[in-house]
């Protein structure tokens, strides 16, 4: 009798979204991709120093496309061509390697240039195997041993891609924890390249590109609570934002990069409020008491918002046209917040806990929601708590904030394959808030 | 649900009318609620159910989503001899072979080219039928009578993509094979009705263009099920590009969906 | 599987009758209640224990000091001088003497009794007892504003008033009144789980509810100045629910 209760009770509670149900697929089928180690053409020590750096980080960016099975190192062959007249195809096309493709070439240093060709050859088309050349010329530096790295990477990815571009050039915003203070900084895709962009000597919160890359929106605490702050990183300095009374927040750009949409409460109650980049004809497009907070625009259309409202208790997920019509709730319960739309508009990202509240077991875990079925799908398990999603341009990466044992200041910024797969962390501890730029 | 509603109820009685109504709803309320989270509490190890994943799911993604592991459901092949100079031998129309799946079709690209006793474009009844014209766009002097193919077993049946333009695909095999991976992943073979798409095919022509487009889209042979028909359009309508078009000319498709379901 | 999901079933139906007679009983102030006879299978409840601490147990005037409580098979829990509160829970006071916080504990299965004494360190020249009399310029002494003004907590993801939140603010409001030279910051803090994006727009609800009820009470809107936190700037950083309940709160300071 308790039993049966308990599943009448349960069903409707506990299931009223089915997660998502797929068969499995057979993920076999990547291009498998050899990447060769390139030949240095000059023998000094930094073209040395050159190749090390370029043949990890161009390794390191195909591997983590998701895209290929990249052969793994050793079992390459052992000659390393650096023109296409010196490959042997049959012998990367043959086991162990069994590559389809190899991506080959050389290096060197020409005065204060770091020179690099690279190749992309289809093993398989003996006739023409060759799918692209691309030369490279910078000036010589560990950061451009890396740079061209990236941007080859990406040529490989866009010529195999079938249509998805590369992420090896974007950048990661992020809020840097310094004691009570946090600022927000700068890193490369991968990790690498960390550095400060703003030095405010207070607690800046939610960092959010522009979709042109030009200019940084976020919130700073000052002598009136968060308000909402502009940098311009043409610039490299602050640039005007009109503020206004109350707690000015988590802004987010519209894909057309016209439009902010952030959660004010100058008319005292939190609400979503859009405005233009500099401030200005800001108009409130939510009126329902509780918090609301953290929109995010749908990048595909630009014509809806998704945001966290407390209207009905606990925070959940809601999407609306962006004239504030036609409100949805998406999520059925426990604790959702900081949603990030997928560039291709069918999906957001979320962090959920999915039993929130006294006594509950719950973590705080990062999902992934179709939005036309409220189908989800969890990506992260049992790793600590979870937040602040952010998709990448490609659709097919999510950074993420992740704190091993839950404390604040343990946060560092991770990042994972949209099927939750290929998990690694980008920082150490103390990083919070990643927002994946848009190109 | 009863037992919730009683606990209130009595409280009522031994408070008589000493309790104003907005207490006892509050009361119901509070006590619904903390009953749930109790509830929930105590439910769910009950069930088995680990406590990090509730009613979660294997890490697999719906077809749409653009993830690495949305890989084509099977191994494609093209066939693509590697060697297109060869002049290969005409190959025998109407072979008395079994229908062509697409293991014989890799065998028969992987074996020397002077073999090819299936063609392709054999209107073979159950699968395979490649109602292919004999390329009149074929430009180049070579045979025009076998079209480069990739084929992909799906859950459902196979699908088969043919260029229509031997030379090009021959020297862009590796963009055919992204190009048929891409639709694949696309086709939504949840979406046709099984009874009346059974056993038929459509097949759909287009043609990618020099930045990589699907234009000019159109079925060339309706299945009879219009479902069928709606899913194949589909899995091409919604790619936006396929990546570059190495070819420096559009390159012209021809996707058969064949359903067949086991 | 049957007697456990019986059991299960039966503990459910207990916390819920318990939760109602609590949620009852803050409202109306009513001591006890008889049990309830969704509560008749078990007739021989076990005594209540209670424990309560302070943390420090000396400080000197003007400080504060948070007492920290925990019951078991207690429906009623009362402290001398702050009188009903949670069966478990935190507070934060400011006694102005030495004073011996008395706890009971009533429950089905008896009545039990816990103390702490903390000691207040008065300084030599003693300052007077605190009133409604500003001795230290117009925004009165911080002492005595504390001890009027007291901070305000809030249930889990909640920015509505508690009974006791009103009690405070009421004290609060007639202080404030008395004392028109202040001006008053009121900070909104959430504690340290959930997300930092929404903790700081319920920060701002809870300061804004604090506000106003100061402002229905006939504090001017002009004096009040409320900045949000959120989980920033927390004092109290621990993985505690003394630490949680501590960070839910409107805090009230001297805006100088």
């Amino acid at each position: 009798m308790a039993a049966l209760t308990l599943c009448l009770l349960g069903s409707p509670l506990l299931h009223a979204q089915d997660p998502i149900h797929l068969e499995a697929t057979n993920s076999a089928d990547r291009i498998r991709l050899a990447v060769a180690n390139f030949k240095p053409q000059t023998g000094d020590a930094n073209t040395g120093a050159y190749k090390q750096t370029f043949d990890t980080t161009l390794f390191s960016d195909l591997t983590s496309a998701g895209l290929f099975d990249v052969v793994s190192k050793d079992m390459l062959p052992q000659s390393t061509p650096g023109f296409p007249a010196e490959i042997n195809l049959t012998q990367w096309s043959a086991a162990p390697s069994s590559a389809a493709m190899v991506a080959f070439g050389n290096l060197s240093t020409q005065g204060n240039h770091l020179v690099v060709s690279g190749f992309l050859d289809d093993t398989k088309n003996t006739q023409f195997p060759q799918v692209f050349a691309k030369q490279y010329n910078e000036e010589a530096s560990e950061d451009n041993a890396r740079q061209i790295a990236h941007r080859f990477a990406d040529e490989i990815i866009f010529r195999l891609g079938g249509g998805v571009s590369g992420i090896a050039e974007t950048k990661i915003y992020y809020v840097k924890i310094l004691g009570p203070n946090k600022e927000i900084y700068e890193m490369d895709y991968d990790g690498a390249n960390q550095h400060a962009i703003t030095h405010l000597g207070t607690v800046s919160l939610s960092p959010r590109v522009s979709p042109d890359n030009s200019r940084i929106a976020f919130s700073t605490l000052g002598r009136d609570g968060f308000q909402l702050k502009m940098f311009s990183l043409l610039l490299n300095r602050p640039v005007n934002f009109n503020s206004a009374g109350g707690t000015n927040l988590s802004p987010a750009w519209s894909p057309s990069g016209q439009q902010l949409a952030f959660s004010s409460s100058r008319t005292g109650d939190p609400e979503i409020w859009i405005s233009d980049p500099e401030g200005n004809i800001a108009h409130k497009i939510t009126a329902f008491r509780g918090p609301d907070v953290s929109p995010t625009w749908n990048p595909k259309t630009g014509a809806q918002i998704a945001w966290i409202s407390g209207r009905s208790g606990l925070p959940q997920l809601y999407i609306m046209d962006a004239d504030g019509s036609g409100i949805t709730r998406l999520t059925d319960g426990g604790y959702a917040t900081s949603p990030s739309w997928s560039p291709n508009g069918q999906f957001i990202t979320f962090a959920w806990d999915r039993k929130y509240g006294p006594g509950a077991p719950g973590g705080q875990d990062i999902y992934i929601m179709e939005i036309a079925s409220k189908k989800w799908i969890q990506l992260t398990h049992d790793g600590g708590r979870c937040d602040f999603p952010s998709w990448s341009p490609d659709g097919r990466h999510i950074v993420y904030a992740n704190s091993p044992d839950g404390k604040a200041d343990h946060t560092r910024i991770m990042s994972m394959l949209a099927d939750g797969t290929q998990k690694k962390a980008l920082t150490g501890s103390g990083a919070d808030m990643p927002n994946w730029s848009w190109k | 649900m009863s037992a919730y509603a009683s606990s209130p109820d009595e409280q009522n009685d031994h408070f008589g009318s000493g309790v104003g109504g907005s207490v006892l709803l509050h009361a119901v309320v509070f006590a619904g609620i903390i009953g749930w989270a109790i509830f929930n509490h105590l439910h769910n190890p009950s069930l088995g159910e680990t406590s990090s994943q509730v009613g979660s799911i294997q890490a697999s993604m719906v077809s749409a989503i653009p993830l690495p592991t949305k890989a084509p459901p099977v191994k494609d092949q093209v066939l693509t001899p590697d060697d297109v100079s060869k002049a290969a031998a005409p190959p025998p129309k109407e072979a008395a072979l079994p229908p062509p799946k697409e293991t014989d079709v890799l065998i028969k690209a992987k074996t020397p080219p002077a073999t090819k006793t299936a063609p392709v474009p054999t209107p073979a009844p159950p699968k395979h039928a490649q109602p292919t014209p004999d390329t009149p766009k074929a430009n180049s002097g070579e045979q025009a009578t076998q079209l480069p193919q990739s084929v992909s077993q799906t859950t459902n049946g196979t699908a088969t993509l043919t260029v229509q333009n031997r030379a090009l695909g021959l020297r862009y095999a590796y963009y055919i094979r992204i190009v048929s991976s891409r639709i694949t992943q696309n086709y939504n073979q949840e979406f046709p009705d099984p009874r009346a798409s059974q056993d038929k095919s459509v097949t759909v022509l287009f043609d990618i263009d020099r930045s990589g487009t699907p234009t000019n889209l159109r079925i060339e042979a309706a299945s009879g099920s219009p479902t069928l028909d709606s899913a194949g359009k589909r899995a091409i309508q919604e790619v936006d590009n396929f990546g570059p078009n190495p070819a420096a000319e559009s390159i012209p498709i021809a996707f058969k969906f064949d359903y067949h379901h086991p | 599987m049957i007697s456990k999901q019986t059991l299960t079933w039966k503990s459910i139906v207990l916390s819920a009758a318990a939760f109602a007679a609590i949620a009852v009983t803050g409202c109306h102030k009513k001591s006890t209640l008889p049990p309830s006879s969704a509560m008749a299978p078990d007739t021989t409840m076990p005594a209540p224990t209670a424990s309560i601490s302070a943390d420090p147990l000396a400080i000197d005037i003007g400080q504060s000091v948070v007492l920290n409580w925990r019951t078991t098979n207690a429906t009623s829990v009362s402290i001398d001088g702050i009188g009903q509160v949670p069966i478990n829970g935190t507070q934060t006071v400011s006694p102005a003497n030495s004073t011996n916080f008395h706890l009971v504990a009533k429950g089905d299965g008896g009545v039990t009794e816990a103390n702490v004494r903390v000691t207040v360190r008065v300084p030599e020249v003693p300052t007077a007892p605190v009133g409604n009399v500003s001795n230290d310029g117009p925004m009165g002494s911080e002492a005595a504003f504390h001890q009027n003004v007291q901070d305000i907590f809030f249930g889990y993801d909640s920015f509505d008033l508690s009974p006791e939140a009103k009690t405070s603010v009421s004290m609060a409001a007639s202080y404030l009144t008395s004392h028109p030279a202040i001006k008053l910051l009121i900070g909104g803090y959430c504690d340290d789980r959930g997300s930092a994006e929404y903790n700081i727009t319920l920060g701002e609800n809870r300061a804004n509810s604090a506000k106003t009820a100061l402002v229905e009470a006939g504090v001017a809107p002009g004096r009040i100045r409320v900045v949000s936190y959120g989980k920033e700037r927390q004092f109290c950083t621990d993985e505690t629910d003394a630490c949680w309940q501590q960070n839910r709160r409107a805090q009230f300071s001297l805006d100088r």
